[in-house]
């Protein structure tokens, strides 16, 4: 089974049946630590998986006080947003046997620059949006079935188009 | 001027552009990328000011990927804590106090009966940032920083609040070889 659209189904199923089980934690918390840069980038951070760890920079464009020499944050979101919705589709895809021979994705967050910088009250991200170009012997039908149980099921669209309650604490460190 | 490595005098001239209406009240961030058939399963593709880079992510093993690459979600978990960082400093330095260090935190804990069973329950239960900040501002002048900075970040909005998600999907055929 494995292989179909690049994702190990017979993984997922023993995943699955572990969960239900209750042999594996009903809960996933995905965490990153990170730490401000005073150099030619503004924040970096590394993420370890299973098979390494990769370090990632952001720096605001010139414009928003950074200098422009890595991706900005939000870049970050949208592309960890198309990612985690690709992800979705494709192995919602697999689980019905329907093969994807490729999968283009883009995606936009537009965000209110006024509400950023205080110049007025409003929605500081106003949409979000991703567009998926798809090349399968599936019907339209099929395709527009899987996207609508990805909308449910993705949690990165989820924290968009959902209330998530969000917390944040300062600690204090001694220099 | 330069306070926490932010600049200062370009954000004042970006908001005096925005007010005067030269520059745009909407910036669109867009980022395109594809499902790959290899080691990893995704790879995206962002460009900046200053250069461009590939981003790769890959489900963990038990979920079905090959564990070679970061996984979405920690791209979810990075990107709100480093807008949630940047618009700290920002506000930080606003108000002219002096960050000199700050490491962040974050989590995002999803339920997974509810992504894997269609279970009835929120599929992301919460989001949190942990900062640890060293300076000599007092603890209410952070929590007035912290407070500025929620309300100017856009990650922090985008957990926050429900916003307009739009989906769509279009069939292509496949390239005659």
């Amino acid at each position: 089974m494995k292989g179909m659209n690049n994702v190990n189904l017979e993984n997922l199923l023993k995943t699955r049946e572990s969960v239900a089980n209750g042999e594996l934690p009903p809960y996933r918390m995905f965490e990153v630590e990170g730490e401000w840069m005073f150099g030619e980038t503004q924040f970096k951070s590394t993420l370890n998986f299973e098979n390494g760890s990769i370090t990632l920079f952001t720096d605001q464009p010139t414009p928003s006080g950074g200098k422009g020499n890595a991706p900005n944050p939000v870049q970050y979101c949208v592309f960890s947003m198309i990612a985690c919705y690709a992800t979705t589709f494709v192995t919602i895809a697999a689980m019905k046997g329907v093969e994807i021979k490729s999968l283009k994705v883009k995606g936009y967050s537009k965000v209110n620059m006024k509400a950023v910088l205080e110049i007025e009250e409003g929605p500081v991200v106003e949409e979000v949006g991703i567009t998926l170009e798809v090349t399968s012997s599936a019907s339209r039908e099929v395709l527009e079935e899987i996207k609508n149980l990805a909308d449910k099921k993705c949690p990165a669209a989820y924290t968009v188009s959902h209330a998530v309650p969000f917390k944040s604490y300062i600690t204090f460190t001694d220099g | 001027m330069k306070i926490n490595n932010v600049n200062l005098d370009k954000i004042a001239e970006t908001k005096e552009k925005l007010q005067q209406g030269i520059w745009p009240e909407h910036r669109i961030f867009e980022v395109s990328g594809e499902w790959l058939f290899d080691k990893v399963q995704f790879m995206g593709y962002v460009e900046y000011d200053n250069g461009s880079t590939f981003l790769i992510s890959d489900q963990i093993y038990a979920f079905g990927g090959n564990g070679n690459a970061p996984h979405p979600l920690q791209y979810v978990v990075f990107g709100i804590m480093a807008c949630y960082s940047m618009v700290f400093m920002a506000k930080a330095a606003g108000k002219g106090i002096v960050i000199r260090s700050l490491k962040t935190r974050g989590y995002i804990k999803v339920n997974v009966k509810a992504a894997l069973f269609g279970e009835d329950k929120p599929l992301v239960e919460k989001v949190g940032i942990v900062l640890e900040v060293d300076t000599d501002a007092s603890p209410e002048e952070l929590e007035e920083v912290k407070i500025l900075a929620i309300k100017g970040c856009p990650s922090a909005y985008f957990v926050m609040n429900p916003i307009e998600f739009e989906s769509k999907v279009v069939k292509t055929e496949s390239a005659i070889v």
